[in-house]
């Protein structure tokens, strides 16, 4: 049986651990793996030589701004690369960068070079020659550079080369060498068109082109905005008199290209300009001549001088009213008053509201004050905006503008408990409350929640709310409870709000449960406490009745022994007597012989000997299938007598 | 004390141990919101207040100003993906986090052009210690989160068919997509950078794929700016929504299932009739042995 207990247990306590032993073996699927515990691994080799070479490619085509772009997506702070390799790569990124500025500006100093050459501008093409000639000598240092930092990457990113991308890492290196290669390349290219402008200068030099002279005359120097103005004037070479015909003259305004006009016969030119609705005080007039076609090298270029053009509009001036605060999805209202400088008959003008730059409203007013109302989106976020009002330009009325800033906010609803209870038997709790706003309040979602139980009701458009909570059985002790009201109003501009306020519960359920171990408890008390009355009720009746003593019984049923062993039993029986009589001490029904013996043995003193004899005979008698002789019997009886003796001296 | 009794108790005893360590003892699955080891949600679903939920018929009817949080590791039936779209349709948002799962089945359900691309992503530059977790820094059309400068991934994998105006994270231009597992890239394998999420409105409600759901698990939120992005594209639809995360396609281990059965045992016990039920037991075992000595009486 013992056995069987045994694999009992082991057999539940093997089932029951298998799963936690499963578990703790790992997941059979591992769709990730613990940062932690992850391995580090550099398989940088490859994308770090592709990239360089992308790079120095990109270069070589004179496409800079595109390779300053692709050096910058290796961010190398985020990149993860050995700290000597990274040392390494920005030093190269570095060169790079500079190289391609160089490159750039080597480029657009050269394109400078040779429109100035065109134009016969001797002194600022050689400006611009020797500038470029330094860039060409920085490129060179930088080249050199640049290769021996390619060859020390590429001897770094060695190591770090899987044996499975060995013969694309090969690959990625050839290429990067063929894209430095080009890169030197391009270096000498731009080395020889420097060279090539420099002979071409020379050459202008010894012959130089002949300077060329423009007048320029407006009709009006003063206009309304929109209007038009013509110029006109006479183009001329420095042989005296000479005037040319048939060249292009450029007109501009405010240093821009406005128009172009052709010189008649006489050298004359005249162009129409439009003045533009650019509300402005004054405007810069002033014409150019750039030779073209075989003019090149033989006439140089000319720029006339400059007339101010007064412009004449009306002043719009506006000044607006922002509140300091708004609220998501209420109407924002916007004050404000257009004016003008001078007195001038009211126009209509459109205007616009702009929030954080996205129009919000448009509408029309004139001279007068005007108020508008714009809605803002429900879902804009707390925080601080600007809000801008423009009056849009309308001819030769200027446009103005104004800004504010404002803080968009959301009201706190209060939410107040008129009345809260709890009914026992129902299992019920009832709240009724409402929600306050200075705000428009059109309702909202009311949480009321008290332990685990919580329910959702909707508050009334006057914010006003009432709900019954069932709470399951067992959710909550009896006390006062803590009650949760939380308030979701509908309206954006309205935050959420949470109040508590309190109920005392008394769950009949769990007053049932503990009533009932009460009483439980208390049956079992009192189940003890009617055990014990009942022994000491038998001990009174035990103490009551008259019950005969054990020896008497032994004694009447002893008479009819009239063999060996009743003669000792019946000896015994009297020795117990006399004994009993002397000390004072019975002998119990529940008493063995030896029990009684032992109980009194401390009070025989002289009979003491004989009982002890008499006690062992009359247990041998008892108990053992041995028959006693005659001889006993007679040992039996004469040792009761020396006990009554020696008990009968001992009391005297 | 007989030996029939002394076997009745140690079992009890035995039973109720189990019961309890099994109740206490943590799960170790991935993913699980009760697991509070590294590959756990614990600590996500501690930040944000996360409901679980084990069955996806526990869907909120009106689920807008919910998040759905689903790693659908296990497939879904056709009623649960009318259920999830049920729940997007009406204004829900759902965050689909996959990379090797079933994510693929329930996009096509719901009509929805992208895919997950199920290649391993490595990136060989930008990572954390090494390729298979890629450091994304690239952020793009979605606005996701402020202050988010880079996000950690774990063994992802990348999207597909997701126009630009919906990707919300890029990864590097040195990331590849390991198709064959050989762990370098080949010829036919697409390059970076490769969208690894995006958000993009579905009826009345938002899908959100993130092509990791490992960005979830405790030892990863952690990492980079990943809390911020996780907050960033939960909160994206609404400020303080209520997010609830699906167990039920999740691998579990016998241990989740115990706990489980016992999590339903709990739950009956504490219905009316479990806790009278209970109630009747208590007394009959507190006053069995009056009853006892009265019947020998």
């Amino acid at each position: 049986m013992k056995r069987f207990a045994s694999i009992l247990i082991l057999t539940i306590l093997v089932v029951a651990l298998l799963p936690l032993a499963l578990v703790m073996a790992g997941p059979i699927h591992t769709p990730h793996e613990d940062p932690d515990a992850a391995e580090i691994g550099f398989d940088i080799s490859l994308p770090i030589l592709w990239h360089y070479a992308d790079v120095l490619a990109l270069l070589a085509q004179g496409k800079y701004q595109d390779a300053k772009d692709l050096l910058e997506q290796l961010d190398l702070e985020q990149a993860s690369i050995p700290d000597d390799i990274r040392s390494v790569m920005q030093a190269y990124n570095g060169l790079l960068s500079d190289l391609s500025e160089s490159l750039d500006g080597l480029d657009a100093l050269l394109d400078e070079a040779e429109l100035l050459l065109e134009q016969a501008e001797l002194e600022q093409t050689r400006l611009r020659l020797a500038a470029a000639g330094e860039l060409v000598e920085e490129a060179r240092v930088l080249l050199a550079d640049i290769n021996e930092v390619t060859e020390e990457i590429i001897r770094l990113l060695g190591p770090f080369a899987p044996s499975a991308e060995v013969e694309a890492v090969d690959e990625a290196k050839a290429r990067l060498r063929e894209a430095m290669q080009r890169l030197e390349e391009l270096e000498a290219l731009y080395a020889a068109a420097l060279q090539e402008l420099e002979a071409e200068v020379e050459q202008q030099e010894e012959a130089p082109p002949e300077t060329t002279a423009i007048t320029v005359q407006v009709d009006k120097l003063q206009v309304w905005v929109g209007d038009t103005i013509t110029v006109s004037g006479i183009l001329s070479s420095s042989e005296e008199g000479k005037t040319l015909s048939g060249r292009v003259i450029t007109i501009f305004l405010d240093n821009k290209i406005s128009a172009k006009a052709t010189t008649d016969a006489d050298g004359l030119y005249q162009g129409i300009v439009d003045i533009p609705y650019c509300y402005v005080n004054s405007m810069t007039v002033h014409t150019e001549y750039v030779p073209e076609g075989d003019d090149k090298g033989k006439y140089q270029s000319c720029s006339s001088d400059s007339v101010d053009v007064d412009i004449s509009f009306y002043q719009t001036r506006l000044e607006i009213e922002v509140p300091e605060q708004a609220y998501p999805g209420l109407p924002l209202k916007i004050e404000g008053e257009i004016g003008y400088e001078t007195e001038i008959p009211p126009v209509e003008r459109q205007i616009k509201v702009l929030w954080d730059d996205e129009l919000l409203a448009t509408f029309y007013g004139s001279q007068d004050a005007f108020q508008v109302e714009a809605t803002l989106d429900a879902g804009i976020e707390v925080g601080e905006y600007t809000l801008m009002v423009i009056v849009e330009a309308q001819e030769h009325y200027s446009d103005a503008f104004r800004d504010g800033r404002l803080t968009i906010v959301k009201g706190l609803p209060e939410i107040r408990i008129d009345k809260v209870s709890f009914m026992t038997l129902t299992r019920k709790m009832r709240i009724e409350g409402q929600l306050l706003s200075g705000l428009p309040l059109q309702g909202g979602a009311v949480t009321i929640k008290l332990g685990d139980a919580s329910t959702v009701v909707s508050a009334s458009a006057d914010g006003e709310f009432e709900a019954s909570l069932s709470l399951p059985l067992g959710s909550v002790v009896m006390g006062s409870q803590e009650v949760t009201v939380t308030a979701e109003p509908f309206e954006a501009w309205h935050l959420s709000a949470e109040t508590t306020t309190k109920v005392f519960v008394v769950d009949v359920v769990n007053l049932g449960l503990i009533s009932a171990a009460f009483v439980s408890i208390g049956v079992v008390l009192y189940a003890r406490r009617r055990g014990k009355p009942g022994r000491r009720e038998a001990e009174v009746l035990e103490a009551s009745l008259p019950l005969p003593e054990p020896t008497e019984i032994a004694l009447r049923e002893l008479e009819e022994l009239k063999d060996s062993r009743g003669r000792i039993l019946k000896a015994y029986v009297e020795a117990v007597g006399v004994a009993e009589k002397a000390t004072k001490v019975s002998m119990k029904p529940y008493m063995t012989l030896r029990e009684f013996l032992r109980e009194i043995l401390p009070e025989l003193d002289g009979a003491a000997e004989a009982f002890v004899e008499l006690t062992r005979l009359s247990e041998r008698a008892l108990y053992s299938p041995y028959a006693p002789g005659e001889d006993e019997a007679m040992q039996a009886e004469s040792l009761v007598l020396t006990v009554k003796e020696m008990l009968r001296r001992g009391i005297a | 004390m007989g030996l029939r009794r002394f076997l009745l108790v140690l079992t009890l005893a035995i039973v109720v141990v189990l019961a309890v360590v099994i109740w206490f003892y943590p799960s170790s699955e991935d993913f699980m919101t009760e697991n509070p080891f590294w590959n756990g949600l614990k600590a996500f679903s501690e930040r944000f207040q996360a409901s679980t939920i084990n069955s996806l018929a526990s869907l909120p009817a009106e689920p807008e100003g919910t998040s759905l949080v689903l790693v659908p590791y296990l497939e879904l039936t056709e009623s649960e993906m009318k259920k999830v779209r049920d729940y997007v349709s009406h204004g829900g948002t759902l965050m689909l986090l996959d990379d090797y799962g079933y994510g693929n089945e329930l996009l096509e359900y719901l009509g929805v052009d992208l895919r997950f691309t199920q290649g391993a992503l490595l990136d060989p530059l930008f990572n954390y210690k090494n390729k298979q977790l890629p450091r994304v820094t690239d952020f793009g059309a979605v606005p996701v989160a402020e202050d988010v400068e880079s996000i950690l991934l774990n063994h992802a994998t990348s999207l597909s068919g997701t126009p630009e105006s919906e990707v919300a994270a890029w990864s590097s231009r040195f990331s590849f997509l390991d198709m064959n597992h050989n762990s370098t890239w080949d010829e036919d394998e697409p390059k970076g950078p490769l969208p690894v999420a995006a958000g993009l409105p579905v009826n009345e409600g938002y899908l959100v794929l993130v092509a990791d759901p490992s960005i979830l698990i405790n030892s990863m939120e952690g990492m980079g700016d990943n809390y911020s992005f996780i907050e960033g594209i939960i909160e994206s639809q609404d400020p303080q929504p209520e997010v609830l995360v699906d167990q039920s396609h999740l691998p579990e281990a016998s241990l989740d299932e115990a706990k489980r059965v016992l999590e339903r045992i709990r739950s009956r016990l504490s219905s009316p009739l479990g806790i009278s039920a209970l109630t009747v037991v208590a007394l009959i075992v507190v006053l069995s042995p009056l009853w006892r000595r009265e019947g020998s009486s």
